[in-house]
């Protein structure tokens, strides 16, 4: 009697936003906007590389925290590559938000990092 | 050093500011990092008078003066909008854990500058912030 084998094979969706410049009040509805669709079509889990953002204020972290709440509620998850910056890094630090986040080294290894 | 300037109640023209304040800084030789944070504290001041005072009405108008010495710098700001609807005594940086999404913008002006005042005087609001770096 041969082995039964059940194989289920898993497709897991990662969108990466990699972003230059200013993530700030002015520019964060862009970045939600692009984020919502995503969610809405059922992505779960994503990346925000903040390597090349220069200024980070609490309405871009607001954008950070939003798909960190709604990709958890859609069993996802959040990974953030840290800014350069320390202008842009340093509201991380003031929030706290640095224990929460998962950080890693680069969007290039994003699979490692789930 | 010192600058005045005026702008509408508009996150696009949130940035001329900030420029004035870092050219400013860069002339009186403030440090980098300094100069990081209380650029982050002006966005955040700017940014909680548009939409809080002015709900967002980009015909509001905001002064803005800024002081800049070897030792201190200085924000104040002027606004006909909306009073200040919270205690600024009682301004706390949210638990990350319960993943706000708002109620951060006060709590890091306070965390970042040395004083932060606030009064409402016929009709203006006026906020002073101050941050002693050297």
């Amino acid at each position: 009697m041969s082995i039964e084998i059940k194989t289920t094979e898993y497709v897991l969706k990662i969108v990466c936003f990699a972003i230059k410049g200013r993530l700030d009040a002015f520019e964060a509805p862009a970045l939600r906007k692009r984020c919502d669709d995503f969610l809405a079509e059922g992505t779960a889990h994503f990346v925000f590389d903040l390597s090349e953002v220069t200024m980070l204020d609490s309405a871009g972290l607001a954008v950070l925290v939003s798909a960190l709440k709604r990709s958890r509620m859609a069993s996802g998850d959040v990974r953030l590559v840290w800014p350069r910056e320390e202008i842009a890094s340093r509201i991380l630090k003031l929030t706290k938000f640095d224990q929460v986040f998962t950080s890693i080294d680069s969007s290039e290894i994003v699979p490692k990092g789930f | 050093m010192n600058a005045d300037l005026t702008v509408n109640a508009d996150f696009e023209q949130l940035r001329s500011p900030a420029d004035t304040l870092r050219k400013l800084c860069n002339q009186s030789g403030v440090p980098e990092r300094i100069q990081g944070e209380v650029e982050l504290v002006l966005q955040e001041l700017l940014t909680n008078l548009v939409e809080h005072a002015y709900e967002n009405n980009p015909n509001g108008v905001i002064k803005i003066h800024f002081e800049v010495d070897s030792t201190n710098i200085s924000i104040q700001s002027e606004d006909a909008g909306l009073e200040a609807a919270f205690n600024l005594d009682e301004v706390k940086m949210p638990d990350p854990l319960s993943l706000a999404e708002g109620g951060y913008g006060m709590a890091i002006i306070k965390s970042l500058m040395d004083d932060v005042s606030y009064r409402r005087l016929n009709g203006t609001n006026i906020w002073k912030l101050k941050k002693h770096y050297k």
